[in-house]
């Protein structure tokens, strides 16, 4: 081989290896820059490209009110469907089409429902979060440029940010955080399915009287783009083997003259349409204990919802009952997943001290307990969790102990007192950290834990309590019992 | 199209491709070609203006190269004097009908609306309730640069300092090479034409050239979209309003418009020079480390050196130079920089931003013998660093304190702005945070200030070792190179002002 090829290779090799490195560099950079969005967007998004292939029956797609109103885990519980939910807040309808056809790229549902919030909206190019809570996520593909490019037909520089999230996210340099480099989750595997169904409740109750009261309604204008999208899904759906169905969660704004614009577009197709509008009473809906603000169910909400709807699937399609095939599936795993996440969440909530001790798990947990002030009065029940915990002693406990309790553990490095004549181990031990996992360290004092630099003291005579979830890195509660105060829980906001 | 527009960074990627991998004896064509797209991209109809400007030039370059001919001819051939006069005559009509075709049409798309602006101004002085209404056309991008170019190869070719191309694709890429179009270099037609007909001689695969031709452009880009348009935003927000500001915010916004001013066009010229090296071609650079001028004198051998020097050899030498007496000298230079802010803009802004400058220089060499004098009575080290420093820091101030009139509206504003900021004194601005609300935040403000430092420390090494970041940078280790450039590259996306969130901000030398 003669010099000018060796020079050439060699060329050709620096390029190469000079574009591997910055594309390397620019894409872990932009994952770090991309806004986490949490149950807006990513959640749903990247957790669907952790489903099996084919492995999802029914699809449902739409906008926030899409995924509060139909849990998948519902369905899979009561009626064994294989459901997810595709979506992303404020979803413009031309993104809902954009997602079907991401979707049927890996699943082959047979049924794709279909939330109809957006339908009579025309799609506004102005509102970049909207799109960003679908697109940020969305895997490149040539059909998202071309879906992308379809929405700004006059603006190629603005379809390009939303291509490369990058352009979005470049100014997030100035607020990044422990969660933007080490990622929130392992795996983006969706437990909730898609779905969000936090417990809160509204308000105040929601009030449809303007809806049900608008008999005379004349349909909505339905925008242009809106009909030609929904023309292509369609289509879509068709092309797929997939039946359509469209369905409407109850929200507050939704008019009946949207209502009938729905009816007319569903009869138009020969499409059914479900309006939840129209079942509140069968369901017997509360407008405020199911409601977790204006425009969206809640879990108690949803469950009563997503049970009539799989009950409707179930008598309208022929769908497969995967409970009990023999083999765990990811809506098993979800099911445990979510119990698991709904134990944390009670406890989270628990404002009574011996009703957290009974709930507390050990096992795959981390426990830190900081005892403060005046311990008379509450030797017994100190003895009670000395005991419980090898190495702490009383006296400890009576002298501003913290320790930590590791998987049902606890190791003498880890107890840290004010009291100078405990035993010689521990001697002057002032102060432990302890490594929760990626980046979480705690800090253990007496009379104090301190968490993400943060120190944790809030009650002056009482005992605080740090839980932290080994198995999936993330912090579950840190709560204070006030002695002072008849055991009142104290929590930081 | 701009040099950060999408639509340019999908064009050049395939002009370059084309460019090369087809024949050699085609990138002449091609590369004019991609010149007139580029263009057109801007405003197609002012493609016309260019291709006349480009046609009026060249047949005025022919005919005076006959003429040339015609008169050497005689001169050899002992003709009577009265064909020489003739010849000579004829010569000097086809230079100036030229330079007046091509001049008069730079004068009516610069210069007509502020002419009746200034004639409405008048008749409303006097009292007359009438008005011209100006016209609605906008600059027809790069006219000023290639207008100079062609006016420069005119004079030159009557001169006898270069031979007429003959050529007309050559000349019109000369015209139109799309590096340099639209806002210069304003580059001299023998330097770049002799390349012109070697292009079909360059070795284009040669990497080390391409990847300092790369680098240029890279820092150009990071100049351009990370310092300027990022101080443009405070510059911008300050300078627009500054009857609501006090000191510190005008001294700041001041400063940073000189930054903003600099790391704008030397980052064009960047972008551009670096093009043309990769496409084999050599631009003259425009800028040499003005930052550390100890002199206005010495400002201008470092400021947008192509304008300078067609000034210096177009205007100020034809005019008498200085070898007509001192007081002839300093007219004329108050008379150059004076065009020279004409060139710039059609404002009595610009005007009075180039008459400052040429009062400098008249105030530099009036007051260098006293200077001289009070040195030596207080026995000044004047060659020592801290001299020269002094001199470099006072030298920069005066220049900020001129480009004032580049930014505002007006004169009138430009000496309220001055008057603001040296009375509105509010010191506590520096400490109680307001800087950070100045349209960029604490943290880019920060970011900005160790941006402005990195151009600083590239300037110094240019002042002091005269090489430019792609030579210093061939010295390097491959690591810290390839290192350098995707540092560059990355600190481009991350930090640079662009995106939905930003106004697209267009090369501030655009404009003129």
């Amino acid at each position: 081989m003669n010099k000018k090829w060796l020079g050439t290779i060699r060329t050709a090799a620096g390029i190469l290896v000079f574009l591997v490195i910055f594309a390397a560099l620019f894409l872990s950079l932009q994952n770090t820059l991309k806004l986490k969005m949490g149950h807006r967007g990513t959640d749903s998004v990247k957790g669907f490209y952790e489903e099996e292939e084919d492995s999802v029956e029914v699809l449902c797609r739409g906008a926030s009110t899409a995924w509060c109103t139909v849990d998948p885990l519902v369905l899979y519980e009561e009626y064994g469907i294989a459901a997810y939910d595709f979506g992303s807040s404020a979803q413009p309808f031309e993104l809902t089409a954009a997602f079907l056809e991401e979707a049927f790229r890996t699943q082959h549902p047979k049924v794709v429902c279909l939330e109809m919030l957006s339908l009579c909206k025309p799609f506004e190019e102005k509102n970049a979060e909207n799109l960003n809570y679908g697109l940020t996520d969305l895997r490149f593909s040539p059909v998202k440029a071309r879906r992308v490019s379809e929405m700004f037909p006059q603006d190629k520089g603005k379809a390009a940010s939303y291509l490369i999230p990058m352009v979005q996210y470049k100014d997030r340099w100035q607020e990044l955080e422990k969660n933007d480099f080490i990622g929130e989750y392992e795996s983006y595997a969706n437990y909730a399915k898609g779905a969000y169904t936090p417990d809160k409740i509204a308000d105040a109750p929601l009030d449809f009287t303007y809806y049900f009261e608008n008999t005379d309604a004349e349909a909505a204008q339905i925008p242009e783009r809106n009909r030609e999208v929904f023309d292509r899904m369609v289509q879509l759906c068709e092309e797929n083997g997939a039946e359509l169905l469209l369905f409407k969660a109850p929200n507050g704004g939704w008019t009946m003259e949207e209502t009938k614009a729905v009816e007319g577009l569903a009869a138009e197709y020969g499409l059914p349409f479900v309006n939840f509008f129209d079942l509140l009473d069968t369901l017997q809906i509360d407008l405020q204990q199911d409601f977790r603000d204006n425009s969206h169910f809640n879990r108690y909400g949803s469950a009563k919802a997503s049970a009539y709807f799989g009950q409707y699937l179930k008598e309208h399609y022929e769908l497969a009952d995967y409970r009990f095939d023999g083999t765990e599936n990811s809506w098993d795993i979800a099911l445990r997943d979510r119990a698991h996440d709904r134990a944390n969440e009670a406890l989270a909530k628990t404002d009574n001290l011996a009703e957290y001790l009974g709930r507390l798990s050990y096992q795959g947990y981390t426990v830190i307990y900081s005892v403060t002030g005046d311990t008379t009065g509450k030797e017994e029940f100190l003895q009670g969790l000395a005991e419980s915990f090898g190495p702490v002693t009383l006296e400890d406990m009576q002298a501003g102990v913290t320790f930590a309790v590791v998987n049902g553990e606890c190791r003498p490095e880890l107890v840290c007192t004010g009291n100078q004549t405990a035993d010689s181990a521990r001697a002057g031990s002032r102060m432990a950290k302890l490594d929760l996992g990626i980046g979480d360290v705690v800090e253990l004092t007496p009379y104090s834990i301190t968490y993400d630099h943060k120190m944790y003291n809030m009650v002056d005579n009482g005992i605080v309590i740090l839980v932290y979830d080994n198995e999936w890195n993330r912090l579950v509660d840190i709560a204070g019992f006030d002695w002072n105060n008849g055991g009142a829980c104290v929590r930081d906001e | 199209m701009s040099f950060t527009s999408l639509s340019f960074f999908i064009f050049l990627p395939i002009v370059l491709l084309v460019y090369f991998v087809i024949p050699r004896k085609w990138r002449t064509g091609w590369l004019l070609l991609a010149g007139l797209g580029f263009y057109l991209n801007f405003h197609p109809k002012y493609l016309l203006v260019i291709v006349f400007s480009t046609v009026v030039s060249y047949l005025a370059g022919c005919r005076l190269e006959s003429l040339n001919g015609q008169q050497e001819n005689g001169a050899r051939g002992g003709a009577v004097d009265d064909g020489v006069a003739v010849t000579t005559r004829k010569r000097r009509t086809v230079l100036i009908l030229g330079i007046v075709i091509v001049t008069a049409v730079l004068v009516f798309f610069k210069y007509t609306n502020f002419l009746l602006g200034n004639v409405n101004k008048l008749l409303g002085l006097a009292g007359v309730d009438y008005s011209v209404q100006p016209f609605s056309f906008v600059l027809p991008v790069g006219l000023s640069y290639y207008t100079f170019q062609v006016i420069s190869y005119i004079a030159d070719v009557y001169h006898g300092k270069i031979r007429a191309e003959k050529n007309f694709l050559h000349y019109a890429l000369y015209v139109s090479f799309f590096p340099k179009v639209i806002s210069g270099p304003i580059e001299r037609a023998g330097d770049f034409l002799e390349q012109v007909k070697e292009c079909h001689n360059f070795n284009l695969w040669n990497a080390k050239r391409v990847r300092d031709g790369i680098v240029l452009m890279l820092w150009g880009y990071f100049q351009k979209m990370v310092i300027a348009d990022r101080l443009g935003i405070l510059t911008g927000q300050v300078m627009d309003h500054f009857e609501v500001y006090g000191t510190v915010e005008l001294f700041v916004a001041m400063c940073a418009f000189y930054l903003q001013l600099f790391a704008d066009f030397a980052g064009y010229t960047d972008i551009a020079l670096g093009l043309a090296k990769v496409m084999g071609f050599s631009l003259q650079d425009n800028f040499r480390s003005p930052f550390f001028a100890k002199s206005i004198r010495e400002y201008w051998t470092r400021w947008h050196i192509s304008l300078s020097t067609w000034l210096r050899d177009y205007i100020y030498i034809p005019l008498g130079g200085n070898r007509k007496g001192k007081a002839r000298k300093y007219v004329n230079i108050v008379i150059t920089f004076l065009l020279s802010g004409l060139w710039h803009g059609a404002g009595w802004n610009y005007v009075f931003w180039g008459m400052l400058h040429g009062i400098y220089q008249v105030a530099e060499y009036l007051i260098q013998p006293v200077v001289d004098k009070v040195n030596a009575a207080f026995h000044t080290k004047t060659e020592s660093f801290s001299y020269g420093f002094l001199r470099t820091v006072k030298t920069w101030f005066m220049v900020a304190l001129a480009y004032i009139f580049f930014k505002v509206p007006s004169a009138v504003d430009g000496f309220r702005y001055i008057g603001r900021m040296l009375t509105r004194w509010n010191p506590w601005a520096i400490f109680d945070g307001t800087l950070y609300t100045l349209g960029i935040s604490e943290k880019y403000f920060h970011l900005m200030l160790w941006f402005v430092l990195l151009m600083f420390v590239v300037e110094w090494m240019r002042y002091r070792k005269e090489m430019k970041l792609d030579v210093w940078l061939a010295g390097q280790c491959v690591w810290f190179r390839y290192g350098v450039m995707i540092a560059l590259l990355l600190g481009t996306i991350v930090f640079g002002a662009y995106g939905p969130a930003y106004d697209a901000a267009n090369f501030l030398y655009f404009q003129f």
